[in-house]
């Protein structure tokens, strides 16, 4: 086994900090950003530099492999309460819901717990329509109801809660119900066993 | 279309095979393929947890960038735990200002705060001149050998060449870990 040492593992850290920022090569500056994102989580200057690529670099590439670096350096830290994991699925919603004019190119390997992602997805929610909206989030919302150690009680109290304190999520949603989006409505939330008439409820409710 | 694998596996592992296809009344195959399937496919639950949270990252980041060039001073922004961990840090290192929760949306939404003083577009690129990093021999001395032979290849003229030579260094990098 090859073992560095400490100085060794200090310059590579180093150096593809100056890589990733300096280096004239999108592709070396995304293969770097990359790397980063394996090995760079203990670095506090790997860690801002990424930042900085992430916001400043005039690649789309690079900017978009900077990204994955942090999210792949972020999603590995100690894990958030469950119920967090379950907000954050309704964010992805609101966020398809709220901000249809968000344009987002998903180019770079996305690494997660179990495995990477990666590939050219082109999310564009502009032009994407609302079936394909849906069968997104119903894909995250089936795979909440897989992890085992989430209560589907909990989901619902949580789904319910998050209408309440959100009006411009209870407004979309009702928006939707009114404007003929009943299926869409239903496809949503139906893989958390949500039946509509609980979710028009808690919309109505004021 | 499909292919045909022959695979050889451990006897102890058939026998894990076994029991689970008996208990699932399915051939040893589906359960063989239905594990692959599982491991590498796109749509098992935590690469989606890990896409979801790309793109919260990415919409973070994006939103930030877009302001920022804009000449806005402040954005309001969703956030889950991660994406608040690095407003976190961003203020720390100082990309933003501050953030705080929005007064609208408190739980869901954060007012960030932008620096003015932020350039919002690097030297890079077409933009202007950039020099590789480079290291000297005095600077190097001290490295392994290995290692030092990897620097000296980051600093190439060939782009395949320092490609190469970065996966060789992360691979030393996480083989030493």
């Amino acid at each position: 086994l090859n073992q560095l040492n400490q100085r060794d593992r200090h310059e590579a850290i180093a150096f593809f900090c100056q890589l990733v920022r300096h280096d004239p090569s999108p592709k070396v500056r995304v293969r770097t950003a990359n790397a980063l994102g394996k090995i760079g989580q203990d670095s506090e200057n790997a860690i801002k530099v990424l930042f900085e690529v992430a916001l400043m670099d005039s690649d789309d590439n690079v900017r978009a492999s900077a990204i994955s670096a942090i999210t792949e350096i972020y999603i590995t830290q100690p894990s958030d309460p469950l119920i967090d994991t379950l907000n954050q699925l309704i964010q992805i919603l609101k966020l398809m819901i709220d901000k249809p004019e968000v344009q987002m190119n998903f180019n770079a390997p996305v690494s997660g717990v179990a495995g990477n992602v990666q590939g050219n997805m082109p999310v564009d929610t502009s032009e994407q329509n609302l079936a394909e909206l849906s069968t997104e989030v119903q894909r995250l919302l089936t795979q909440l109801k897989q992890i085992d150690s989430i209560d589907s009680k909990d989901a619902e109290l949580a789904i319910q809660k998050e209408i309440q304190l959100n009006p411009t999520l209870r407004n979309r949603l009702r928006n939707a119900l009114k404007e003929g989006g009943l299926e869409t409505v239903k496809v949503l939330f139906a893989p958390l066993g949500i039946a509509i008439e609980t979710l028009r409820g808690w919309i109505e409710a004021d | 279309m499909a292919k045909t694998l022959v695979i050889e596996v451990p006897d102890e592992l058939e026998q894990q095979l076994i029991v689970q296809a008996e208990q699932l009344n399915l051939p040893i195959e589906s359960i063989v393929l239905r594990s692959i399937t599982e491991s590498i496919g796109p749509s098992t639950p935590s690469t989606l947890i890990a896409q979801a949270t790309y793109f919260l990252v990415a919409e973070t980041f994006t939103l930030i960038r877009k302001a920022q060039s804009g000449g806005q001073f402040k954005i309001e922004i969703p956030v889950i735990p991660t994406t608040e961990k690095i407003l976190v840090s961003l203020k720390q290192y100082g990309f933003i200002v501050d953030f705080q929760p929005s007064e609208l949306h408190p739980q869901t939404h954060r007012i960030v705060y932008l620096n003015p003083g932020q350039p919002h577009h690097a030297a890079k690129g077409e933009d202007a001149p950039v020099q590789k990093p480079m290291r000297n021999s005095t600077e190097v001395q001290n490295l392994s050998p290995e290692v030092a032979k990897i620097i000296q290849d980051l600093q190439q003229d060939d782009v395949a060449t320092r490609l190469t030579a970065i996966d060789a260094l992360r691979d030393l990098y996480l083989e030493s870990a």
